[in-house]
């Protein structure tokens, strides 16, 4: 609980982020790439704040990176699959 | 019980860090990811009798559904108007011939075109549009939901209705359309130089009403359950039921699955985060919380994410 003491504001700042770019997806639904770019945007920033943090807490390796890097993937290949008949 | 331990427990078994959310293990998920995703392209565009979009949305249940919420509200029912409904066809058609989604076609064509052309002189008509709903509930719900939409079904103006339920490719995207038209004829006795106003959902488009007033609403007996017999006993009326039953419902079965599967991994970020806390063990890794946010909002968005659309 350290990280959340510590790192507070940019939790809030990533919470408020993240639901708005979820919200302006689902407002997107007229143009399904509109909607991937927003995601893929919204994905590059959730890696780049996370880095960030761990950049700051001096633990930062190529592991962790990886870690971002593949949830993201996660995210935007089940968003993909969920799409499927739009593509 | 070892599996569940490894997999979502951490100890020093598996470097005290769930099994399941390693990286070696976030990148098989990536990979068989995107196999499956291929594959799903793959099998629904050669056999979409197998895994496809199920659908099953008919003219019947619309025009009971919407009569049900106007009954609700007081007013009249609507009755199908085969004019209305060839103008439904006729727009549907022209829609996924000049591929757009949209009130007003390209080459600036309006709804009431199709309505004038199908013969019916109205004094008012108005536009719902649906796409990528897969039963007819979730459309009426949505067009419910939609202030604008709502108003049209809502509106005393209107005495007739005529639904299309067309499949097609619509921009690019496999789709099941829905052009749902309303109106009320001219009157003969009162012919001449009533003025026609028309209304598309989203943006009404209004020119001046003249002395035109509608019906008061009246009381109306609740539909029961003889509706469908009633409904087919009116002169003019003919279901119409578009329907597809795949094998495996491509859209419901990706959705429950990516709903599953962002819940597995967030159970395991939260139990990781849990005992590491307790245990107070120091790791260089990914920060829980930050996956544990970014999870639970995908979860939610999942859960609420629908492909269909209202116009």
């Amino acid at each position: 609980m350290k990280n959340l003491r510590h790192h507070l504001s940019l939790y809030i700042f990533e919470i408020i982020i993240l639901c708005s770019g979820f919200i302006v997806i689902l407002n997107t639904d007229f143009d399904f790439w509109i909607q991937f770019l927003f995601l893929t945007s919204l994905l590059v920033f959730y890696i780049v704040i996370g880095l960030l943090r761990h950049t700051k807490d001096n633990d930062m390796n190529r592991k962790v990176m990886l870690e971002y890097v593949s949830i993201s993937l996660i995210i935007a290949l089940l968003f993909l699959l969920v799409n499927i008949s739009r593509i | 019980m070892n599996f569940i331990r490894h997999y979502f427990i951490p100890h020093s078994g598996n470097n005290h860090r769930s099994k399941i959310i390693h990286n070696s293990s976030l990148l098989v998920i990536v990979v068989l990811l995107l196999f499956s995703s291929w594959f799903s392209i793959l099998i629904s565009k050669t056999s979409p009798q197998i895994l496809g979009i199920s659908y099953s949305i008919s003219n019947q249940e619309l025009l009971i559904m919407v009569n049900e919420e106007r009954i609700k509200s007081g007013l009249e029912p609507l009755s199908i108007s085969e004019k209305l409904t060839s103008a439904a066809y006729a727009k549907a058609n022209h829609m996924f011939e000049n591929n757009y989604w949209a009130h007003f076609a390209p080459d600036k064509t309006s709804p009431w075109k199709f309505i004038l052309n199908s013969g019916y002189d109205y004094i008012y008509a108005g536009e719902n549009l649906a796409k990528g709903f897969v039963n007819s509930r979730d459309a009426v719900d949505a067009w419910m939901n939609s202030p604008t939409h709502r108003d049209n079904i809502l509106s005393k103006q209107y005495k007739e209705v005529g639904f299309a339920i067309v499949e097609g490719t619509l921009q690019g995207e496999e789709t099941v359309l829905i052009v749902e038209l309303f109106g009320q004829e001219k009157n003969p006795f009162l012919a001449g130089n009533s003025p026609q106003i028309d209304a598309v959902a989203g943006a009404a488009e209004e020119k001046l009403v003249g002395d035109i007033n509608a019906n008061d609403a009246v009381e109306v007996p609740l539909l029961g359950s003889n509706d469908i017999e009633r409904l087919n006993s009116v002169d003019g009326f003919q279901e119409r039921l578009l329907q597809s039953k795949p094998l495996l419902d491509l859209a419901l079965s990706a959705k429950t699955f990516s709903f599953l599967l962002t819940s597995i991994l967030l159970l395991a970020f939260i139990i990781d985060l849990v005992i590491i806390l307790k245990r107070k063990i120091p790791r260089v890794v990914g920060d829980n919380l930050d996956h544990i946010i970014l999870l639970s909002i995908f979860a939610v968005f999942i859960f609420i994410y629908n492909l269909g659309r209202v116009l």
